[in-house]
């Protein structure tokens, strides 16, 4: 399988306090075409920095080599509430990604548009909607709606579920799920909650104080971590969940 | 006589020209030493319940019918000088965001002490002991040091502990916790969740504990209710609710639960 | 109850203003008397069945004065926020939205103008282009723009690192389409609010302006230059100085309390 991302020797320095901090430490890896990629840590850890660099949205401090080999890599984010513009319906939210990039006329845009609402399993209704109107649920399906129009072969999904009440969340992965076996995207997951990444990815990679810790497949981070970190991090999964 | 008993508990907002209900006939009881869970999403009605059972919902627009009765005493018609007697010292609470619960400007030894100087008369030297020790029994590896820090100067899950040292502090029957770990990394949550089990098996304090994390109320409680938009839905053992859940909701929440690659069976 | 509160205030402000306005709009066609016609029988007269405010100290009318002089007013003060909006709305959303040294300079310069007292500007302005009303508008016009570019910025800055315009980024959209198209419409409620309130101190502003003697030149009727006639007569027809300051203050009052009752 063809690589879908390339990263090698990425840091992200800030400076804090007239001193030197790095958020992102040395980090490489590569994500395959069409897999799901996860990445476990914990708040401060530094995935988000490393998401923003690896997109450019991070303009300064960044180190390293990042290479892409899909158009126009797209992203979800956490919280549903600043993801979508307060100000514009929803049938401009899904037509923009189409209108900036693609000469589709006006026909072709809300074709697609229906298309794609069909995907996320939406009714064609909540076109008139403002993103205040919807539920948190509704939201997210709208946020994964957009990112994909522009058919995008590499997402990053940042902890999409864990600002959505419980019984949401599984149905949003589901949905996640089904898009990634229709759509074959490759898609970096990032999230806290480790039985999340379990479900969904077949790689998983480890990040603490800005490093990867461990990568590799699932069943060996999960089952035989070598780093220390990582088997604390197991044991808790372990007590936390079980009885 | 149980502790704790709350019978038919309703509570409705007026708000311009509607009157919102928040929560519909919550029964609930409890006895010595229990751990309740209450199980719900967002809008269940699991936090108004924990506010009204700690006092702090007396906003004069939300009305409150029904009853709280703790050792005898119905809170909801009580004169205020007995429930400040008890709420904030028989009972005492312990929120979901550390850093918000914690006034900025203050150290956190002094604030670990407000309990015992609103609801005792010691010396400062004798509270400061207390404080320490209360801050060494929350396994604060440097309970000196913690007590002279300020808030923002303790991690996320320093300062959880230091809260349940304050709850703790002037020895409650009841400790009502409201999403303590959800604002916390996975590791800390599976200690705080450790310490808890420890306080209420040596000191016998009950401890009513609000989440929206099923499988967690389930490695902590005995008991759980479960709630959905204000009303309860089900309740009983945690065993019987997650191996033999009757309602429909309480069977969507577990199945919504993320398989866990680690329990076998 | 808080909803009856607010519709009270709404009403009266609706009335108040209304009231200035419907006096605005017929002076533009017709006045009761020329307001510019001196007539010395009826020197600092009160008011009369025929002049409903009194006479001032030159014996014109001064009901029909202050019809021409609201209208004055509400010129210079309406100008006056459309240059501040509009030019704050540019100066804002450049450098809220840019950021880097464009932004620290700008801030700098603006920070300036905001601690210069507005009279002293407005002397330089009036002492290098003359007295009258576009020079006092140019003037009060600058003084404003300052307050209008720090909300503009702050409120771009707020937008600019919400997710969704990282999103629209990743889309590939231009810079001049994010600001355009993303970053402005969400701008509205900022600028009403500011709008509602900058246009309560042009009006004080001009007419405080007016009073030193700044705007609209003699014999042409301000209601802050009114005032100040008014001023020397105080004491043998106070009516000269009250009826403009009345109308001063219906003006703002009925502005900020309709503003208050769309509160939301």
């Amino acid at each position: 399988m063809a690589d879908i991302l390339e990263v090698k020797n990425l840091s992200v320095k800030f400076k804090k306090d007239k001193k030197d901090f790095y958020a992102v430490k040395d980090v490489s890896f590569t994500v395959k075409e069409g897999e799901i990629l996860g990445l476990a840590g914990e708040s401060g850890c530094g995935k988000s920095t490393l998401s923003r660099a690896i997109l450019g949205i991070q303009k300064k401090g960044v180190e390293g080599y990042v290479k892409h080999y899909a158009k126009r890599p797209q992203m979800v984010f956490q919280d549903p509430a600043g993801s979508l513009n307060p100000a514009k319906k929803i049938s401009f939210i899904l037509e923009e990604p189409i209108k900036v990039k693609g000469n589709f006329d006006k026909e072709e845009r809300k074709r697609r548009v229906l298309d794609m609402l069909k995907k996320v399993e939406l009714s064609e209704e909540i076109l008139d909607r403002y993103p205040h109107e919807l539920s948190g649920g509704q939201r997210q399906r709208i946020c994964i709606a957009a990112a994909l129009m522009q058919e995008p072969r590499f997402l990053i999904a940042d902890e999409p579920v864990s600002a959505l009440d419980v019984t949401v969340q599984s149905q949003i992965l589901k949905l996640l799920k089904k898009l990634h076996a229709e759509l074959g995207i490759a898609i970096l997951f990032i999230s806290h909650d480790l039985r999340v990444i379990y479900d969904l990815c077949e790689r998983v990679m480890v990040m603490k104080d800005g490093k990867i810790v461990e990568m590799g497949e699932k069943e060996d981070v999960y089952f035989n971590p070598k780093d220390d970190y990582t088997k604390s991090l197991m044991n808790a999964a372990k007590t936390k969940y079980v009885k | 006589m149980s502790m704790l008993t709350v019978k038919d508990l309703c509570i409705k907002v007026h708000d311009r020209k509607t009157t919102d209900t928040l929560v519909y006939d919550v029964d609930l009881s409890m006895d010595k030493g229990d751990i309740l869970g209450i199980v719900g999403e967002s809008g269940s009605g699991k936090t108004m319940t924990a506010l009204a059972i700690a006092g702090l919902l007396s906003r004069h627009d939300m009305e409150k019918s029904g009853q709280i009765i703790f050792e005898g005493i119905n809170l909801l018609e009580v004169e205020r000088k007995v429930l400040r007697k008890i709420q904030g010292n028989e009972i005492t609470m312990v929120f979901q965001e550390p850093l918000n619960s914690f006034n900025p400007l203050k150290k956190v030894g002094w604030q670990v002490e407000e309990g015992l100087r609103v609801h005792t008369v010691m010396d400062k030297c004798e509270m400061k002991e207390r404080a320490i020790e209360a801050l060494r029994d929350v396994e604060l590896s440097n309970p000196e040091a913690v007590y002279n820090s300020y808030p923002h100067e303790l991690s996320g899950g320093m300062r959880q502990r230091a809260m349940i040292a304050a709850a703790m502090i002037i020895q409650p029957k009841l400790i009502i916790a409201d999403e303590p770990t959800t604002a916390l990394d996975v590791t800390i949550q599976a200690e705080i969740v450790e310490l808890l089990k420890r306080i209420n098996k040596e000191r016998g304090t009950a401890i009513l504990f609000i989440s929206h994390d099923l499988s967690l109320v389930n490695t902590l409680c005995e008991n759980v209710l479960v709630m959905q938009n204000g009303l309860v839905v089900e309740s009983g053992r945690c065993e019987n609710i997650f191996n033999n859940p009757k309602e429909d909701y309480t069977k969507k929440l577990i199945s919504a639960i993320p398989k866990n690659p680690f329990y076998k069976g | 109850m808080k909803d009856k509160n607010k519709r009270v205030k709404f009403i009266i402000g609706c009335v108040l203003t209304g009231l200035v306005f419907i006096m605005m709009l017929s002076g533009i066609f017709y006045t009761p008397f020329d307001p510019m016609e001196m007539d010395p029988s009826t020197k600092l007269m009160g008011p009369t069945l025929s002049h409903i405010f009194g006479c001032d100290n030159f014996g014109r009318d001064i009901f029909s004065r202050v019809m021409v002089g609201v209208r004055e007013t509400m010129l210079v003060a309406g100008s006056v926020v459309i240059i501040g909006t509009l030019v704050g709305t540019i100066v804002g959303t450049i450098t809220g939205y840019y950021g880097g040294w464009l932004d620290e300079i700008i801030m700098r310069l603006n920070d300036a103008v905001l601690a210069f007292p507005s009279v002293l500007l407005a002397l330089l302005i009036i002492g290098l282009l003359g007295g009258g009303r576009n020079p006092l508008i140019l003037a009060l016009g600058i003084a404003f723009v300052p307050s209008f570019a720090r909300i503009v910025r702050g409120e771009v800055l707020r937008i600019r690192n919400l997710d969704f315009i990282q999103c629209v980024k990743l889309y590939g959209a231009s810079d001049l389409r994010i600001i355009f198209v993303h970053i402005l419409p969400n701008l509205k409620t900022v600028l009403l609010s500011s709008v509602l309130i900058g246009f309560n101190n042009a009006v004080l502003a001009e007419a405080g302006m007016s009073y030193l003697g700044m705007g609209v030149q003699p014999p042409n009727p301000s209601l802050g230059r009114m005032l100040s006639e008014a001023q020397a007569y105080i004491f043998s027809n106070p009516l000269n100085a009250i009826f403009p300051g009345i109308v001063i203050v219906m003006m703002i009052l009925g502005f900020s309390l309709m503003a208050g009752g769309l509160e939301k």
